[in-house]
């Protein structure tokens, strides 16, 4: 196991990403999604030129 | 790949009560990406500890072992995860989250924030979410039924 270290400052909080802070309805791979897109749904990332 | 409801303001809110830093049993190359995509500026998150930073079972389940960091002390870090088992071996420096898959009207890192604010300057973060979350009493009548159980 690889030991990672830490900025020695404050209090350090992780968070998880899939089904935390993000969903991944989407099952390509992450290098196709680009840019963040607002939509009537809240904000969404969006795939090449499709939103998903 | 959507975002969840309130996750960049709840980010934004957090980055000044502490330092933030993603920890997912995704590969590296997925962690970094959606890293730059969250926080393209660079002004959220200080690195991402990823698949390779997990301790895996026998049965395939990735565990996030805190122990890993080697300058901080398990007083003063959290993660918050979806998936209990995640940090079942620093059971108080967990908060569970209920997962999210597409529901806009979800608030859970709203309320979140208002909790991460309030525990932020505790001594020993463990204590504060052991007497807010209770999940050690939680995991300790689990077991205890189990055993009745069998």
């Amino acid at each position: 196991m690889t030991v990672f270290k830490l900025d020695d400052k404050v209090k350090t909080l992780f968070f998880d990403l899939d089904n935390t802070l993000v969903s991944k309805s989407y099952k390509g791979h992450a290098s196709d999604i680009c840019f963040p897109t607002f939509t009537e749904n809240g904000m969404c990332l969006q795939v090449k030129n499709k939103k998903i | 790949m959507s975002l969840r409801p309130f996750a960049l303001e709840a980010l934004s809110v957090l980055t000044k009560y502490y330092e933030i830093y993603i920890f997912t049993s995704a590969t590296k190359e997925y962690a970094n990406r959606v890293m730059d995509i969250l926080d393209p500026e660079k002004r959220i998150f200080n690195g991402a500890l990823h698949r390779s930073h997990c301790c895996k079972t026998k049965k395939g389940f990735y565990i996030k072992d805190l122990r890993i960091v080697n300058n901080k002390n398990l007083n003063e870090m959290l993660i918050v995860d979806n998936l209990s088992h995640s940090f079942a071996f620093q059971i108080d420096n967990g908060i569970p989250i209920l997962p999210w898959y597409d529901d806009p009207n979800d608030c859970e890192l709203k309320y979140l924030t208002k909790y991460l604010v309030k525990i932020s300057k505790e001594k020993d973060i463990r204590e504060a979410n052991k007497m807010h979350l209770k999940l050690g009493e939680l995991v300790k009548k689990t077991m205890q039924e189990i055993i009745n159980f069998s």
